[in-house]
């Protein structure tokens, strides 16, 4: 979070980004959903989009997903709740 | 070899469309095979409730499980076009739920409050999603708005409820908790000692009522005690005693750095 700057942005909503992370640990296959607070679609400035995408695709120390004693592929998110411009809530 | 279980699951569901007699069994067949044919939110189980809602357009347990695999998988809209549905065809049991499912999958604590809230007029009863009651979750969700005279207006209710109805020692080490750190972030560490001291006499190991007394002890300049304490809560986390809960991370979740920067700077504090 203390890496993300709001550079004067007014957005509020939630920024979801969905990708997979592989059996060994190698995330890809990124997918962004944007959605108001009300949970309708919407559109983020491209600038918060393009700095939340950059950090979340810098994360890379994922463990894979273990299921019946075998490591496998698996989804994952990270949803930004944004009020204001501001990271009030990184969930899940 | 899973195309084949694919194609005999969807034979399957066609056979059960086709062979009931009424359309209740019907509807109560699909249910079926849809809450157990495959894993939650697998095309299978997903057609099944689709079908389901064809059938029956106003099943609201259908649109709810047609809900669920969204709300999981991080794709807000769709969740809520079908939960909304939910709600509508049956309000009593899912509107409830749904305040559930803005507190923890959305962190939106006003519009939890407020189903959690609808529920009080929509039964006579106290109503228990996901477990717990209303007033339970109504105290973490004012918690999570940092209004602590609300939230221990409800955690009050809550525990005077269970102790009333099974005694003290029945209710959830979680309220204790959570009431002890409204008072602990409202500035009253009186209190707050009480509730983290009630925790831990009803459950030896608990890192998080033991990091945050440490807490209250460091303001209170009794760091001796609060960096054993620190120690004790470090061995607690380390065994898996720690508040936590599945699919999100819950409210003031510590972690092992928590307990260990408290621990750096009591250490710190003490050799000054």
């Amino acid at each position: 979070m203390k890496n993300y700057k709001n550079d004067g942005y007014s957005d509020s909503g939630y920024l979801n980004i969905r990708f997979v992370i592989n059996c060994k640990g190698e995330t890809g296959r990124y997918v962004i959903h944007e959605n108001d607070l009300s949970l309708s679609p919407k559109k983020f400035n491209p600038e918060i989009k393009k700095q939340l995408f950059e950090l979340t695709t810098q994360l890379n120390k994922w463990n894979p997903n273990f299921i019946r004693g075998k490591k496998v592929d698996s989804y994952m998110y990270i949803s930004y709740r944004i009020e204001n411009g501001e990271i009030i809530e990184i969930i899940p | 070899m899973e195309k084949l279980l694919k194609l005999f699951l969807s034979i399957a569901l066609i056979f059960l469309l086709f062979c009931c007699k009424s359309k209740e069994e019907k509807i109560e067949s699909i249910m079926k095979f849809g809450k157990h044919a495959d894993y939650q939110g697998s095309t299978t189980c997903m057609n099944a409730f689709a079908y389901l809602v064809e059938t029956d357009s106003t099943n609201a347990e259908a649109y709810r499980e047609l809900s669920i695999p969204y709300l999981k998988r991080g794709i807000p809209h769709n969740w809520k076009k079908w939960i909304d549905k939910a709600v509508r065809y049956d309000s009593i049991t899912w509107r409830p739920y749904r305040g559930y499912n803005y507190l923890w999958f959305y962190r939106d604590y006003k519009k939890a409050i407020a189903d959690f809230d609808a529920s009080d007029t929509l039964t006579t009863h106290l109503d228990y999603p996901q477990g717990h009651s209303v007033d339970f979750w109504r105290g973490i969700a004012y918690l999570g708005l940092k209004d602590y005279e609300n939230s221990i207006a409800y955690w009050n209710k809550h525990i005077a409820k269970e102790t009333m109805d099974s005694g003290e020692d029945w209710v959830e080490l979680e309220a204790f908790l959570y009431r002890g750190i409204a008072y602990f972030e409202s500035g009253n560490s009186q209190k707050a000692l009480e509730n983290f001291d009630k925790v831990i006499h009803y459950f030896k190991k608990s890192a998080d009522a033991k990091y945050y007394k440490a807490l209250v002890l460091k303001d209170i300049q009794k760091n001796k005690e609060a960096s054993q304490l620190v120690e004790d809560a470090i061995v607690d986390f380390k065994a898996g005693f720690y508040n936590n809960r599945p699919y999100v991370e819950t409210l003031r979740q510590i972690y092992l750095e928590d307990l260990e920067s408290l621990k750096k700077s009591l250490l710190s504090f003490r050799t000054k």
